[in-house]
């Protein structure tokens, strides 16, 4: 299990990374490397040439301004799980991507690398989704803002042309009065999730205003519903209405049937997990801690 | 911009358990095989080399990674810390007291990733930072304990003033 | 204070917390190495027309390459203990018979290189059909893997105990069922290794190898490679990153590098990797089996058939078929039962050869064996553990004697099985898992598991695969021996050599609180070499760590051989001081008489023996070294009857498993486990206990988690470990309980029997009848994933 010979590059910028991507057929940006040097070890991936993103000034920042959070592609998972563990109105982000594998992993593993990679059952293109977040790409024809929902397309598949580049996500920060919670079912702790959901509500005068629910491995890709408006301005949610909400949700999904789970189990799976973070996303959102 | 061929021998230098240390590598050698063959340090094992059974969990820049999903060439100026780094600091001794009084390891291949990872994990503890032990540990494959005496040592580690949490 | 049965740390853990464990891929021992990589079959069955490796050239680095058919120039077809053995040799000649079966060594600089090389041979292969369902392969062959058996059988025997018909045409109460054990395997975090070299001038082979029992397989190795066995030198490295059994199959590879050696002309060395283990190393092998027990309507366990299917994969391979047959001396288990009719089949499929795993054959007959009792105390409307109690052999009968000849040594069965079901408040959470049902998706089961855990096999008792017949047309085969030597040099350092070849177990340890319980000096005057040099150790068949065998054979060699050089260095103080030897004892290192202590230590008696032999009295050679060969008793070949006491010992444990089953989503949560195990002695409580949590990791993985996966084309669904999913710390047991009881072995000066393999048995049962407890269900195949209990809920309910 060692990688097949391959060019090595060292960039000194993102312009440089654009050039190389142009003139250079089957170069792959190396990230944390957490899937793609395994693939590599197993040589079931064979890049000519292996772009490092390490060193190249720019993509390990994190910043916030203009209401949202920036965070650079090449910030390690764990750091932004730290971070976010400090933010309440963040509350599904930390708990998500403490999911994400291991610490070991997480801490070599980045947030472009995960999202980039667009594994349907992953934590961080869900979590993109359900915060409403974008992705700063640049390319020849200079930068471009792509909301998270056109990002991503298939399994393994984004809206990422082969001459561009992930260089942020940006994270809508919510409203202080915000709640999330995230929930995951595998095998083994820290395995691909099977299925995992999220949810993320905000409330105002103790009333509902927004909300979103997603979940992953269901479909391609992760599929999210807002808050239903029927349910806007309410002063609770019911457990009849979150069955309301979570309803909506199920027309979309399409679940694989593998060794792990039937389609119907994954579905009765949304449905149990669901409940449980619209339940949870409430009660922090109130500032509580169930 | 540097563009290293694939064929060609690269000069790097790595710094390790304090040392740096120049060495002419091909551009896909793996930090777990530069470590151990390269170096000679052979207490970082490799169990699975698509890094799942977290024999060769070293520290970079103080953090755990596995050594087998990197690439020495992309260390950088990253500092390195192996299990035979640790073994040189002062409090390792009350570690390996810890690890053999509570029989956390039986074949021993497995140790020096999960004493690595704990290891780290328990200096966070120690800076008041909540640690889920159950994270940490599952991020390490033994086929001997049980993880029973791993859990124990850390308990006792933690008794002994490294930290806040409950393994 | 005796320091066997103390916990006393272990003297190993140092250098493996350091690092500095010396494993075999650290190991470079001759100069020169090249290093090896394997091209692999990519079809589980396929014949091979044409091998290209002209591109080699344009690869730098790259030694030679060997194909199957080169090693037709210096090996023979492996010996297998079956009557009408398969060709097998360690790589495939002309055809293919398993996905991942060796097709092409390369050997280059580096094993990135060796790798490179492999990328531009070119094999062409013509599919043939695949064999992968056992019962299939057997009944209606779609094809026959090996000329010699069409129906790809590979052993049937067929047994009867007492009067089977009979018993179960007069039972009251018959339960019959088929189950199926997948096949799983160890999951060692050390894969293997092997470093061989040739040397040409004089034809000798020498093989190191993370092989922890040489001896068992030497003369199968060095028949292979036409040598007599001295020209083979097995050696084992001074660490072993773990086997739990697994690690005996490194054999066909330590052939096949040591031909590749011989025909590159220069040393080689080969490190498995994670997906050639999963793939291509060895496994449990699967089992298919029908049993039909018989009950009186007052719960007497009357009679037992059982008709077995070994999936032994593509070969079958020595020890195989072993699986069928390690277990044969106990398979009624705990309960007294005389009518027994055993039907076995080894049968040949595509997939990788099975071999050793912990709990070798006793997974396999528990799982069915516990689960029957769980069913027919249903269909008896008795209470599990009341029909248990009802039908254990009792106290007074040992040492009992089972109805296919097992001697079972001693035991105290009922108790043992009351202190578990008190440690878990069996009856207690019977009552809370009642009141829970039907309140929401969760249901609360409990699982008892009985098991007699067999240590120290007799290395007769895989002649039980030939008939009596065949048989006695061969040489007889018994035993269960080991040998240590105990030396002593010059100054008085005292070295212990012994034949366990370990890999975690703890060995060097309880040796050193053997030999300083009988020299009475300190641990820490005391080496212990536990890793193997077949050329100067002292061995038997038998050494090696499997059977858990060292705490029944091993130790008391260890204890044997302490005790001559005891005996020689008491005798030389007699003569020394002009007593008679029987008024000496040994304290603290010294000799004491009559009189108190004396000058004489064991450091300057063993000196005398080396510093001034001819002032030795007769009767007392110069030097300390002394060999001890420790035989256990009552492991004697089959008798024409097809009677075998398969093991030297029999220990026994009962598990106690609680869960919670979520009947939605399928999880299954195991919230408490109570293990309770009567081996005898124990020698090092602190590190038999480290056995058993091992044990119970293992045996959970195998009831949840485990199980190579195949397609029908005969492809490795699971073949990474991200696919095979080994238990993280995450998935254990949210408590977890170990006591013991202590019968000693009768049979032995130390009478410790062993305990590793015990709930590997025994937990895939327990958890099996603590979810089919929760679920109203009955379980009958492992592992039990989500996908199963929600499918098996769905039937029971009648949407399935």
């Amino acid at each position: 299990m060692k990688p097949a010979p391959f060019d090595f590059i060292r960039p000194e910028s993102v312009d440089d990374i654009i050039s190389i991507l142009s003139h250079t057929a089957d170069a792959k940006l190396l990230a944390g490397g957490q899937s793609l040097i395994a693939m590599m070890n197993m040589r079931l991936a064979r890049p000519s040439a292996l772009v490092t993103l390490h060193g190249v000034p720019g993509l390990d920042a994190i910043e916030e301004k203009d209401g949202a959070v920036t965070v650079g592609a090449m910030v390690v998972q764990e750091r932004m799980r730290c971070l976010m563990s400090r933010r309440r109105e963040f509350g599904a982000l930390a708990e998500g991507i403490g999911y994400i594998g291991h610490p070991q992993t997480r801490s070599a593993g980045t947030v472009g690398g995960s999202i980039v990679h667009a594994d349907p059952s992953a934590e961080l293109p869900l979590l993109l989704q359900v915060y409403r977040g974008s992705l700063e790409t640049v390319g020849p024809s200079g930068s471009r803002h792509i909301a998270a929902e056109e990002f991503f397309q298939f399994p393994f598949t984004t809206a990422l042309a082969p001459d561009e580049i992930l260089v942020a996500t940006h994270w809508p920060v919510p409203t202080i009065s915000s709640g999330g919670s995230f929930r995951e079912f595998a095998r083994r702790r820290g395995d691909f999730a099977i299925v995992a959901v999220a949810c993320h509500i905000s409330i105002e005068d103790r009333r509902l205003i927004d909300g979103r629910l997603g979940a992953a491995g269901v479909a391609g890709k992760a599929v999210t519903v807002d808050l239903p408006p029927d349910l806007r301005g309410r002063p609770l949610i019911t457990e009849e209405a979150a069955t309301y909400w979570l309803e909506m949700l199920m027309p979309l999904l399409d679940p694989p049937d593998d060794l792990e789970a039937s389609s119907d189990l994954r579905r009765t799976l949304v449905r149990t997990l669901s409940r449980e973070v619209i339940a949870e996303a409430w009660v922090r959102a109130q500032g509580g801690t169930p | 911009m540097t563009r290293y061929a694939k064929d060609q021998r690269v000069p790097v230098t790595l710094a390790v358990n304090g040392h740096e240390y120049r060495r002419w590598i091909e551009p896909r050698l793996l930090l777990s095989d530069f470590l151990r063959d390269e170096l000679g340090l052979t207490g970082t094992h490799v169990g699975c080399e698509h890094g799942v059974c977290g024999a060769c969990t070293i520290l970079f820049n103080g953090a755990p990674v596995r050594s087998c999903l990197k690439l020495a060439i992309d260390v950088g100026d990253g500092q390195i810390t192996t299990i035979e780094g640790l073994v040189k600091d002062d409090e390792f001794d009350a570690f390996r007291q810890a690890f053999s009084q509570n029989h956390a390891l039986q074949c021993g291949f497995c140790t020096p990733g999960v004493v690595v990872s704990v290891w780290e994990a328990l200096k966070r503890a120690s800076d008041s930072e909540s640690v889920d032990w159950n994270d940490v540990l599952s991020g390490h494959l033994c086929r001997c304990t049980g993880y029973v005496g791993i859990r124990r040592a850390i308990m006792a580690l933690q008794a002994k003033g490294g930290g806040k949490t409950e393994a | 204070m005796s320091l066997l049965g103390q916990s006393i740390p272990r003297f190993e853990d140092g250098r493996l917390i350091n690092g500095q464990g010396q494993f075999i891929a650290d190991l470079m021992p001759v100069p020169g190495i090249k290093h090896v990589a394997i091209l692999r079959s990519p079809h589980a069955h396929a014949r091979i027309r044409r091998i290209d490796t002209s591109r080699l050239g344009t690869v730098p680095g790259v030694t030679g390459v060997i194909t199957g058919r080169d090693l037709l120039a210096v090996l023979a077809p492996f010996p297998v203990g079956v009557p009408q053995p398969v060709t097998y040799y360690p790589m495939a000649i002309d055809r293919v018979r398993y996905v991942g079966e060796p097709v092409v060594v390369v050997a280059a600089d580096s094993r990135y290189a060796a790798e490179d090389a492999l990328d531009v041979v070119e094999v062409d292969y013509d599919p043939l059909p695949v064999v992968s369902d056992i019962e299939t392969a057997c009944q209606m062959p779609p094809v026959a893997l090996h000329e010699n058996a069409p129906d790809n059988v590979a052993n049937h025997r067929e047994f009867t105990y007492g009067d089977p018909k009979t018993a179960l045409n007069h039972a009251d109460v018959l339960i019959q069922e088929r189950f199926v054990y997948p096949r799983n395997t160890a999951v060692p975090i050390e894969t293997y290794g092997v470093v061989a070299y040739y040397e040409r001038s004089s034809g000798d082979y020498t093989v190191w190898a993370n092989f922890h029992g040489p001896f068992t397989l030497h003369s199968v190795m060095a028949h292979a490679l036409k040598v007599s066995t001295q020209k083979l030198r097995i050696k084992t490295p001074q660490d072993i990153g773990g086997s739990y059994g697994v690690k005996s199959a490194v054999y066909p590879y330590m052939v096949l590098l040591a031909a590749t050696s011989r025909l590159l002309g220069c040393p080689v060395k080969w490190i498995e990797d994670r997906l050639e283990h999963m793939k291509a190393s060895s496994s449990a092998s699967a089992r298919i089996s029908y049993v039909t027990a018989g009950f009186s309507r007052d719960g007497r366990f009357q009679a037992l058939h059982i008709k077995q299917y070994d999936d032994v994969g593509a070969y079958i391979r020595a020890p195989e078929p072993a699986t069928l047959y390690r277990v044969h001396g106990n398979l009624t288990g705990a309960y007294d039962v005389r009518h027994v009719h055993l039907e076995n089949y080894a049968v040949m499929t595509n997939r990788v050869p099975t071999g050793l795993v912990r709990g070798y054959g006793g997974p396999q007959l528990y799982f069915p064996l516990e689960r029957i009792m769980d069913i027919a105390a249903r269909r008896l409307k008795m209470d599990p553990a009341a029909l248990r109690r009802a039908n254990v052999i009792q106290p007074d009968q040992f040492p009992y004697r089972t109805a296919s000849g097992g001697i079972y040594d001693s035991g105290d069965y009922p108790s043992v099985l009351n202190t578990a079901l008190q440690a878990s408040g069996y009856e207690a959470f019977r009552e809370k898992a009642r009141n829970l049902q039907d309140s929401g998706p969760v249901r609360l089961g409990i699982g008892i598991a009985v098991v007699v855990e067999p240590s120290g096999s007799n290395m007769g008792y895989v002649t039980i695969a030939y008939t009596p017949e065949e048989r006695a047309r061969q040489l007889p085969k018994s035993g269960a021996v080991s040998a240590a030597t105990v030396a002593i040099d010059a100054l008085g350092g005292i070295t212990v050599q012994i034949d366990s070849a370990p890999e975690g177990q703890g060995h060097e340890t309880v040796v050193r609180q053997i030999v300083a319980d009988v020299l009475t000096v300190p641990m820490a005057s005391i080496r212990v070499i536990a890793e193997m040099d077949t050329a100067i150790t002292p061995w038997t068949i038998s050494s090696g760590s499997y059977s858990s065998r060292f705490a029944a054979a091993g130790a008391n060699a260890v204890f044997s051989a302490a005790q001559k050089v005891k005996t020689k260095l008491l005798a030389l103080a007699a003569q020394q001081l002009g007593v008679d030897c029987k008024t000496l004892r040994f304290e603290e290192g010294r000799v004491w008489g009559a009189q108190g202590a004396t000058d004489l230590t064991v450091k300057r008696l063993a000196g005398l023996t080396h510093w001034n032999p001819s002032d030795l009295p007769a009767g007392i050679s110069p030097g300390v070294y002394e060999t001890s060969y420790f035989s256990l008793p009552n492991v004697d070949p089959p008798t024409t009857e097809d009677l075998i006491n398969s093991s030297a010992t029999y220990g026994f444990l009962v598990d106690v498993a609680k869960v919670a089953v979520n009947t939605e989503t399928g999880k299954i949560t195991v919230l408490d486990y109570v293990t309770v195990h009567d081996a005898g002695r124990l020698l090092n409580p602190l590190l038999a206990d480290g056995q058993i949590h091992g044990g119970v990791a293992f045996g959970l993985g195998s009831a949840l988690y485990e199980e190579l996966r195949y397609d029908e084309e005969g492809q490795l669904l699971t073949g990474s470990l991200m696919d095979y999913l080994v238990p993280t710390a995450s998935e254990m047991p949210e408590s977890l309980t170990v006591l013991h009881h202590h019968t000693t072995a009768p049979g032995t000066p130390l009478g410790a029997k062993g305990l590793g393999e015990g709930n590997v048995m025994s937990a895939g049962a327990a958890i099996a009848n603590a979810v089919s407890d929760a679920l109203g269900v009955e379980i009958c195949s492992l592992p039990l994933s989500p996908r199963t209990v929600t499918e098996s809920v769905m039937k029971k309910e009648g949407r399935g």
